[in-house]
């Protein structure tokens, strides 16, 4: 497939500038660039979901202007989205073959055909998720597994992957790489969109590099470095992605902020730990061993059965969030959309939705006061946006992230919790948060953040949490917290060996 | 799939605050009805529009707020009639106890939307079906209250504020419609709660995780909705004199229509009460040119619904960005 | 969080319906049986030909209405005009059907026709013109209302008495309202649900722009499910003309609500996606039963209405409540798993 000076603009607003771009079969394309930089957006117009305003797209020699989706699969282009296509109330081997032209076209559904078919289909790609379970009672990596099955069994030319592996875990990583190489030998061709270099690099064999809305060049993957990359995506170096870390024996001295005692909820068992004024905590493990649920129960969104939770010392029973944020305690939740922040609403509406109660008399708000912090709040962040009244919709995935960040630091939070606050976020944003971090543990703030990045958790925790089956397996300090202690720990290596199935 | 007008209208619209169209149509409404017949335009009719239009705005403003939180309340067509018929009842021609009956039947709003909200919020019941069902519930109170034959009629002093006017000319109606919308709008735009429900109307989800006690905002709006339809319902016993059993039906569908033609978005989040004043006051101009053309009951119908269809045409067809 | 049910786990009645997907089916048919035995000891006629006959007459207008508005729900719509519609149909049957079979045949051909276009307009104004179905049958409502008044004024009219006879009567043992209902089910809705298209208003209402990138076109499946909705309606409508043998303007408006009611006890989410038929057959019956219940023990007609609707009220909260539960219980039997994972 060969795109030629492709373009697309919102409302005004150039997404993509003249694109160039070729597609090649038997090779992995990679695309990458940060938020906003117009990856999916150019992934969706090559899968037919949206239409460019200008330029051309040949493929297999002729036109290609797909209408629909629909039509970009009939033609062999499918993508992989990184919102799920799937539907949840109805069972896998149903959802494989939704909407497949060929394989499931007669008026009637044959669901033992549809079966057969769905059992071929994992043989040959070597997956055995249960085919009559909903959708919606699968884990999230059997959904996006799921979804890519789904992509296979269309038989595609051009498979369009976005962010295919945020979302599976290391096994499961390892068998996408190998369907993606048996693609390869079927000389198809695969477009490949992620924010994980190493991934990249491993896989590529050309790369091209978006920022905001152009092309900054197309390279061959030969002999190319990470930071190489990063230059191109970010137009500098990007040095010191990582602040410095603090003395670990003088914050042994600082006052204890949190400590949770015995604590069970729903996917916890048993957690005990502290937090103390300066300290920055990392949640680590594979996907869903609890890390998520934890700070949900910390923050009062789902309630605990068993165990104690403790404030300064003083223990208390959180309940819900408004609790706990009268305690102190702020959460940055892990999807930004959809529970971080109200998307329609301005930048400053958002910023100063959890802090109403302060700025108010007689609930008439003090308006000068609150466009005070606002600015404050989107100068210190650097968020990237026209004004405050811009809707954070429009915004970009890491500026979006800062204001779900800035809105609890209007708040003044003693203890600061992030769910996987990086996910999806571009290398700046991800360096300007990191330093954000840092700056308030060392004013005293006591912070947990749950990652999935090793490499992120190595470069700004003080203390690493390796969880397993919502136990916290393996406490890493200081030193002890490497890349290869924090995966063998998440895999069952290293720790004291609780019970483990 | 294509765009249903050409671009340029498209252009056209976007320079405009939605809240402009409703405004434009009900000045349009208002020229037709004066071409169609002569003294329509005039003060003392306009006057008279709005006289009738302040019943309406005052349900419209609670199903304004409801809607806004994304939900609906369909029940304030049996809340009017209940308020209606108890207070004509209770009441019955004399003043002596008005005070008291109007501090009953606003209770008696406060509960009804009480327990409205606490089905919505708490119990997780979808709000078309809690309100459907306290629909039913309300009107068979109010039947058995009456048993079926409603006496009874509005204290001197009711009636008299009810279709009274301040110095002969502003109708106190409309002074308490005023009144109440000033306080409506300040509370949506200038206060936290307003904050909240905005918030809440556009993703509940992400409200609750800023903080906010999401189900209790939630259920002071269905409070709010039930206990203005109550007093709409005692005005209107004032006005009419006494009362009768259908008396709330014409106020279910209007107050829907208004808020939305009013150019708020059906799914929450959206919208203004500015816009629902106009709606109210394109709703009750639909309902004084007809007749004067003798259009029956079926016409007027036809032509509102109508009405409805093309406004939303226009204006109706909300934002791209949603939560 | 990813649990696996092992396939040599067993589990006890509660958990498996808990955990069952049909779970909302099998109470409210449960609560049909149970409101089916208070029936039969508070009356003596029932349950014979006669009394059954009669009860599935008086559901089966508000059968159609429900099928109706379940066929919209699932794609995540609302239908409100649906007792209007019913009552444009009702009157223009009365209006020109006349004695002859091939006016009889014609008449519920043109009625159908009629239907079918009700539902082709809003489905277009949701689908062309995207608009919320909740506004689009909102207004058509009250236009279908008006030409409904206006076509027929006043209830009157003309039905042939032999149709009543017909669709209220028995062949045999069989209640003709039993074969229509059967016969609709098999003719209508089984097709509908087996086929790609019924099988695209689930994935639609589950995940709509899921359904869209999967390729399904999605316009043209809500379409239909508009279009069945006219349909039903339509059947609706003529099976009141028949009952009455007249035309009424009026009579479909509680059918709306009630509509609403019967899908949501039958298990159908009004999010769209899930449910069915059968529950909201069920959610019929139930509705049906407990109104004569009410009469039989002499209830004033006003508790009618109260009861009615303390009864959507309270079943749902008790749906409610039974989700709670079966959250707990997922949560109780992962725990359950693990633990007995960890004595291995």
């Amino acid at each position: 497939m060969e795109l030629t000076g492709v373009s697309k603009s919102y409302a005004g607003n150039p997404a993509l500038q003249r694109i160039n771009m070729e597609l090649i079969a038997g090779e992995v394309h990679a695309l990458v660039g940060e938020n906003g930089a117009g990856k999916s957006t150019l992934a969706k117009i090559i899968s037919g979901g949206i239409s460019a305003d200008e330029g051309e797209i040949i493929f297999n020699e002729s036109k290609y202007i797909p209408r629909s989706p629909a039509e970009g699969q009939k033609l062999g282009v499918v993508a992989v989205q990184q919102e799920l296509s799937l539907s949840p109330y109805l069972p896998v081997y149903r959802n494989i073959w939704l909407g497949n032209q060929t394989k499931n076209k007669r008026v009637f559904i044959n669901n033992n055909l549809l079966r057969r078919l769905t059992k071929e289909l994992q043989d040959e790609w070597g997956t055995s998720i249960n085919a009559e379970k909903w959708v919606s009672d699968l884990s999230l990596e059997e959904q996006q597994i799921v979804e890519i099955l789904k992509a296979l069994s269309l038989n595609p030319r051009i498979v369009i992957l976005d962010e295919p592996t945020s979302a599976l875990g290391a096994e499961n990583t390892r068998w996408l790489l190998n369907v993606i190489a048996r693609l390869k030998e079927q000389s198809r061709s695969i477009l490949f969109i992620s924010h994980r270099l190493p991934e990249i690099i491993e896989l590529a064999d050309s790369i091209t590099v978006l920022k905001d809305g152009q092309k900054v060049d197309t390279i061959k993957n030969i002999n190319v470095k990470e930071e190489d990359v990063v230059r191109m995506m970010v137009g500098r170096d990007l040095e010191d992605i990582f602040p410095k870390k603090v003395d670990l024996s003088e914050l042994n001295t600082h006052p204890v902020l949190l400590e949770v005692e015995n604590l069970f909820a729903h996917g916890v068992f048993d957690v005990s730990f502290k937090l103390r004024s300066g300290e920055v905590i990392g949640l680590a493990g594979l996907e869903g061993q609890g890390q998520h649920e934890l700070l949900l129960t910390i923050f009062g969104i789902q309630n605990y059965t068993n165990g104690s939770i403790k404030i300064n010392g003083n223990s208390t029973r959180i309940n819900n969030p408004s609790r706990a944020i009268d305690e102190g305690i702020s959460l940055v939740p892990i999807d930004r959309r959809t529970e971080g922040v109200v998307l329609p609403l301005s930048v400053g509406h958002n910023l100063a939705l959890s802090t109403l109660n302060r700025r108010q008399k007689w609930g008439w708000i003090d308006k000068m006061e609150e466009n005070n912090i606002i600015s404050e709040i989107i100068k210190r962040l650097a968020i990237k946006t026209q004004n405050s009244k811009t809707p954070v919709g429009y915004l970009s995935g890491g500026n979006q992230q800062k204001v779900a960040l800035g809105k609890w630091l209007v708040a003044n939070p003693k203890i600061l919790i992030l769910d996987d606050p990086t996910r999806g976020v571009d290398i700046q944003a991800r360096k300007d948060i990191y330093y954000h971090i840092r700056d308030l543990a060392n004013q005293g703030m006591g912070i947990i953040m749950s990652s999935t990045d090793t490499i992120e958790l190595v470069g700004i925790c003080d203390r690493v949490l390796v969880m397993y089956e919502g136990h916290i397996f393996s406490e890493l300090i200081g030193n002890e917290i490497t890349e290869e202690r924090i995966v063998g720990a998440a895999v069952g290596v290293n720790g004291e060996k609780k019970n483990v199935i | 799939m294509r765009n249903f007008f050409p671009p340029n209208w498209k252009s056209l619209k976007s320079h405009f605050p939605i809240i402009v169209w409703p405004y434009l149509a009900s000045l349009l409404l208002i020229l037709l009805g004066g071409f169609i017949a002569p003294g329509f335009e005039s003060p003392d009719h306009l006057l008279l529009i709005l006289n009738l239009a302040s019943f309406l705005g005052l349900v419209a403003a609670g199903q304004s707020l409801v809607i806004l939180s994304g939900g609906i309340d369909l029940s304030v067509s049996s809340v009017i009639t209940l308020a209606g018929v108890v207070s004509a009842t209770l009441m019955n021609g004399s003043n002596k106890n008005m005070l008291q009956v109007i501090l009953i039947v606003l209770i008696l709003g406060m509960v009804i939307g009480f327990i409205n909200g606490i089905g919505v919020a708490f119990i997780k019941i979808h709000p078309m079906v809690m309100t459907l069902g306290m629909t039913s519930i309300v009107q068979g109170g109010a039947l058995l209250f009456t048993n079926g034959a409603p006496k009874g009629s509005a204290a001197p002093l009711l009636s008299h504020i009810a279709t009274g006017r301040l110095f002969g000319i502003v109708p106190y109606i409309l002074l308490i419609w005023i009144s109440i919308a000033i306080i409506i709008i300040l509370f949506m735009h200038r206060s936290i709660w307003g904050r909240w429900l905005y918030a809440i109307g556009n993703s509940p989800k992400a409200a609750f995780y800023s903080g906010i006690k999401v189900n209790w905002v939630l259920v002071s709006l269905y409070l709010i909705s039930s206990t203005l339809a109550a007093l709409a319902g005692v005005l209107l016993t004032g006005y009419t004199r006494t009362s009768y059993l259908n008396i709330g039906d014409p106020y279910q569908l209007s107050s829907i229509a208004a808020v939305v033609i009013g150019g708020s978005s059906i799914l929450g989040g959206e919208g203004t009460y500015l816009g629902t004043i106009a709606g109210c006051i394109i709703m009750v101009l639909l309902q004084s040119i007809l007749p004067i053309i003798s259009v029956p009951e079926a016409g007027r119908r036809i032509i509102s619904g109508t009405l409805i269809l093309l406004l939303l045409l226009l204006y109706g067809r909300g934002r791209k960005i949603r939560s | 969080m990813s649990f696996n049910i092992q396939k040599n786990t067993r589990y006890n009645i509660v958990e498996t319906i808990s955990l069952s997907h049909s779970w909302p089916v099998i109470i409210i048919y449960g609560v049909l049986i149970v409101m089916l035995f208070i029936l039969s000891t508070i009356n003596p006629t029932f349950p014979s030909v006669f009394s059954v006959t009669n009860l599935l007459s008086t559901a089966l207008p508000l059968i159609f209405a429900a099928l109706a508005q379940t066929s919209v729900v699932l794609v995540k719509g609302i239908d409100l005009s649906i007792g209007p519609a019913m009552s444009l149909i009702m009157v223009i049957a009365a209006k020109i059907m006349k004695d002859s079979p091939v006016s009889i045949g014609l008449t519920i051909c043109i009625c159908i026709l009629i239907g079918l276009l009700i539902g082709l307009l809003n489905g277009l104004m949701v689908v062309v013109a995207r608009l919320q179905p909740i506004i689009v049958t909102l207004a058509s409502s009250s236009i279908l209302a008006g030409l409904a008044l206006y076509i027929m004024p006043q209830p009157g009219g003309y039905i042939p008495a032999i149709m009543n006879t017909i669709a209220t009567g028995a062949l045999v043992f069989f209640p003709v309202p039993l074969i229509i209902l059967i016969g609709v089910l098999l003719l209508i809705w089984l097709p509908l649900h087996s086929s790609r298209i019924g099988q695209s208003w689930f994935a639609i209402g589950g995940n709509e722009a899921g359904a869209y990138y999967s390729g399904i076109n999605t316009a043209k499946a809500k379409l239909s499910a508009f279009l069945v909705a006219g349909l039903f309606a339509s059947l609706g409508g003529l099976t009141l003309a028949f009952q009455t043998l007249t035309g009424d303007p009026m009579i479909g408006d509680p059918f709306t609500l009630n509509s609403i009611a019967a899908v949501v006890l039958g298990g159908t989410s009004l999010a769209g996606g899930r449910g069915g038929a059968i529950g909201t057959i069920g959610g019929v019956l139930v509705l049906t039963i407990a109104v004569d219940i009410l009469f039989f023990f002499q209830v004033s007609a006003y508790y009618q209405y109260v009861f009615s609707g303390a009864i959507v009220i309270f079943a749902l909260a008790l749906v409610a409540f039974s989700e709670f539960i079966r959250s707990k219980h997922f949560k109780q039997l992962q725990g359950q798993l693990k633990r007995k994972g960890d004595n291995s």
